[in-house]
């Protein structure tokens, strides 16, 4: 008995000293993950994100622990000006190779995004800088974004709120002449009858959350890190 | 100091960008674009598609209009046309027209779609670079045909209502102009292409070199570095490094060789450029030194470490004063850059980039007024 239970501890111990081992190397390249996502090397984020699987590691875990969770670094540096508009976009374009892995996992298990987004530039405005920037950090945490691109005239933002049925829809305009777009858009979706289905922000330069009121949106954000606060915000209402 | 003599637009502005102390502060607003147009009241795509008038005759009329300083910069080395681009209407809608704008060059053809708002600015809907391997051999030939001589063209258009500079965009700058998929495609090839990127800022620096050596000869009052698009709110500070800041120090170089200003634009997030300019080039002139929340220049700050070697031009805010303040608000922020950055000489009192269009007249009217009673350099 003294034999066997000294055996069974000792294997109780070697498996949990697996299990501490499994762990700390998944915990060590999550964190090799997140740091390889902010300095944008998409081939290593993409051999940690097979190698995780590999591992039997949850789809799951990898996008919240190791993308999303990267990708709240590098939304914090950007805050911060530690980091530029390039390195971003670099960053952007690991999170999507690491996805295009991930995803077709994750529609297995049926895992749902943490929130769908329609995002357009108004009609008559072509700046995308704010709306990309936008539409990348919903990405990175973890939201599905339907970009309709520039010069986006009401009529489509009603289509694609029928089609993708998102919760949101962001609006950006930059110019003051197409500032007034934005409520034009509005009163489009008021009129069609989805908008109580959605909550409505918007964005650019000469924005202002006066005007967001005035027009009958339900958010304003200065720039794209305070945009996805203001959508989890949002979303949890 | 020369504050007894009267002098005119050009020589209160020129004297200013030499460092030194006119009758009283230089103002210029930055409405280059939306503003003149505004006040033709005609629709935008008579004038910058008709040229009926031309936005540069808009330009002179608006600095007549508001009693301003005049900073005439419609001559574009990097964008001049030659041989002249075919242009043709596809659709012509109210509100907006779609423009197909093409050249023929021995390689194919190279073509842009053009919308022309009825009451904004023209913008790119495809640029004329879709395929780098494809299409910039077709441009590089275009550029080649370019004679280079008379590029200062237009000079005496302003007269002494102002100073006549001639501009050259930054490598960013021209790839953003020239790129299919805009600034976001044009940042993306900097690390997604990067043996084309280097073979096309190449060709662009030779380029940029002999334009400036003929430009300079041509005795312009300035030549403007026009790097909007090399603002660190999209550029970084590596991409600066190694694709702009060469070029910048070849055109400043070749411009205090030739005794003339050299003067660069860049708006948005520019501190750390302010910083790298000064240690680095031999510009001159510094603008439009945005403060937050655009930008994050505070004009105190880098005149007390820069202004013994650059002229400061700014730095009113666009949004939040010029468009949404109140006349009172222009004044209070025209004065406080004022005291900021005039005492000593070499200050020009600006704003941010580009005034919107619906700015009102009366805050324009406010900063001129402003500049021209406390104005002054003490």
């Amino acid at each position: 008995m003294l034999n066997h239970h000294d055996r069974s501890t000792k294997e109780i111990g070697a498996n949990k000293s697996t299990y501490e081992r499994k762990e700390t190397t998944m915990n060590g390249q999550l964190l090799e993950m997140q740091e390889q996502l902010r300095i944008g090397n998409t081939k290593r984020v993409t051999e940690l994100t097979q190698a995780l699987l590999d591992q039997r590691i949850a789809p799951q875990t990898i996008l919240n622990d190791g993308l999303i969770a990267g990708m709240s670094v590098v939304g914090e540096h950007m805050r911060t000006g530690q980091m530029y508009l390039p390195e971003v976009l670099k960053s952007a374009g690991a999170m999507r190779a690491a996805m295009e892995i991930l995803k077709p996992l994750l529609i297995k298990l049926a895992v749902d995004a943490r929130g769908k987004i329609v995002l357009g530039t108004v009609k008559g405005d072509m700046h995308d800088i704010g709306k990309n920037l936008v539409g990348i950090m919903l990405q990175g945490a973890g939201m599905d974004v339907i970009d309709l691109g520039v010069n986006t005239p009401p009529e489509k933002f009603v289509e694609a709120i029928r089609e993708h049925k998102p919760a949101i829809v962001g609006m950006s305009a930059l110019l003051t002449t197409t500032m007034m777009a934005m409520k034009k858009t509005i009163e489009t979706i008021t009129a069609s009858g989805v908008r109580p289905k959605i909550k409505i922000i918007v964005g650019g330069a000469a924005v202002s959350q006066n005007f967001a009121n005035q027009i009958g949106a339900d958010g304003y954000a200065r720039d794209a890190v305070g945009a996805v606060d203001k959508v989890k915000e949002l979303l949890a209402t | 100091m020369d504050q007894e003599k009267t002098f005119t637009s050009r020589e209160r502005i020129l004297t200013a960008m030499r460092l030194g102390m006119p009758d009283r502060v230089p103002v210029i607003p930055d409405i280059s674009n939306m503003i003149p147009a505004r006040l033709t009241g005609k629709p935008f795509w008579d004038i910058y598609y008709h040229e009926d008038p031309p936005l540069d005759e808009a330009y002179v009329s608006a600095v007549r209009h508001f009693g301003m300083d005049g900073w005439y910069i419609y001559d574009n080395a990097t964008m001049v046309e030659e041989p002249k681009w075919l242009t043709r209407v596809l659709d012509q809608k109210e509100d907006e027209w779609t423009v197909q704008r093409w050249v023929d060059t021995p390689l194919g053809r190279l073509e842009e779609i053009v919308c022309y708002p009825v009451d904004n600015p023209p913008w790119t809907m495809q640029g004329m670079i879709k395929d780098i391997a494809e299409d910039f051999p077709k441009l590089r030939w275009f550029i080649e045909q370019k004679s280079l001589k008379n590029l200062c063209r237009n000079k005496g258009k302003i007269g002494d209502l102002g100073i006549y500079g001639v501009a050259i965009e930054t490598f960013m700058g021209f790839w953003v102009w020239v790129r299919d998929g805009g600034s976001m495609q044009a940042i993306q090839d900097f690390f997604q292409q990067t043996g084309l990127m280097r073979e096309v800022h190449e060709f662009y620096s030779m380029f940029v070199e002999r334009a400036t050596k003929e430009l300079v000869a041509d005795r312009p009052d300035e030549i403007l570095i026009a790097g909007s698009a090399s603002s660190l709110s999209l550029s970084s500070p590596e991409i600066y490094r190694q694709f702009d800041l060469p070029l910048i120090k070849t055109i400043s170089s070749v411009c205090k060789d030739a005794g003339v200003i050299c003067h660069q634009h860049t708006c948005g997030r520019s501190r750390m450029l302010v910083e790298i300019n000064y240690n680095e080039t031999d510009i001159n002139v510094m603008e439009p030194l945005e403060r937050p929340p655009g930008g994050d220049v505070d004009l105190k700050e880098v005149k007390a470490k820069f202004g013994d070697k650059f002229c400061l031009k700014g730095n009113v805010n666009t949004f939040e004063t010029m468009l949404n303040g109140s006349v009172q608000d222009v004044e209070r922020e025209a004065k406080a850059c004022i005291d900021a950055a005039a005492k000593g000489g070499g200050f020009i009192l600006s704003t941010g980039d580009q005034c919107g269009r619906d700015t009102p007249e009366e805050n324009l009217f406010a900063l001129v007024e402003v500049a021209k009673t406390y104005g002054q350099y003490q």
